[in-house]
């Protein structure tokens, strides 16, 4: 599935289109909702640094569903922007850390790999969630 | 996914909302601009019912720490309940766990702010 954002789309556009899309895939809550908040942090991002500069950017979001894993590959044309950078040496509490970060360190918490990378001036983000047995799962009990 | 903002519970200390839907980039605003409107500086109990939540991100955990900050800067609390697991996955995952106090019901949290209210009125 490939859907096109506009800056005006709310981030519930998104976030339901995607729903929809991994649950005919059959794909469980818990990794829906981990895929949300990930695309919830790149809108977020793109709207605090990408938007304010070109205020007609459409964006789009392709949704690659297989047996195994997800991928999620996120598209904007601009300037290069990488909003995975520069990832956290180490997450610190709200309390101890200076503005900012928390979105990217959900990010990277929450995908199995994340990678940006810069091409003729279309900066593509390719993020990748497992579905198998080993799959990245915070226990509440760590 | 809108998010709708019922209160609950209110008094001269507590505070007590119920949150249905979503706290995302688009609605966290809403929440944080309904605490600044209803918390008024003699409040130092804010409690959160998150049974109807579906979705929380940054933008949602960021309204909460704010909550959170202040109602530590009061000596009260922020109270939370009826999580669901995702949400509360990423809660566990920033480390906030520890700092919230987490009823296992709404009935537990509503009779902790009646004592709360008890004991205001006791004083008043």
């Amino acid at each position: 599935m490939r859907l096109n954002v506009h800056p005006a789309d709310p981030v519930s556009y998104v976030l339901v289109n995607m729903a929809g899309e991994f649950e005919r895939h059959n794909v469980g809550a818990g990794v829906v909702h981990d895929c949300q908040v990930i695309i919830d942090e790149i809108y977020a991002n793109l709207r605090a640094h990408v938007l304010p500069d070109n205020p007609n950017l459409t964006w789009t979001i392709t949704l690659n569903p297989a047996e195994d894993h997800l991928e999620m590959v996120v598209e904007y044309p601009g300037p290069f922007f990488d909003p995975t950078r520069p990832l956290p040496v180490g997450y610190r509490h709200p309390a101890v850390r200076p503005e900012g970060g928390m979105g990217l360190y959900l990010m990277s918490e929450l995908s199995d790999d994340l990678k940006h990378t810069y091409h003729r001036g279309v900066n593509t983000l390719t993020i990748r969630k497992e579905l198998s047995s080993n799959y990245k799962e915070h226990s509440l009990c760590r | 996914m809108p998010l709708n903002i019922k209160v609950a519970q209110e008094s001269d200390e507590a505070l007590a909302l119920m949150l249905t839907g979503s706290i995302d980039s688009d609605t966290a605003p809403e929440l944080e601009a309904t605490l600044a409107d209803m918390v008024h500086p003699q409040i130092s109990y804010v409690g959160l019912n998150m049974a109807g939540v579906t979705f929380i991100s940054s933008a949602g955990l960021r309204v909460v720490f704010k909550v959170l900050k202040q109602m530590k800067a009061r000596e009260g609390q922020l109270l939370v309940t009826e999580m669901s697991p995702r949400v509360e996955k990423v809660f566990e995952i920033v480390k906030m766990i520890p700092d919230l106090s987490i009823f296992a019901s709404h009935q537990e949290m509503d009779d902790y702010l009646a004592v709360i209210q008890q004991r205001e009125s006791d004083e008043g």
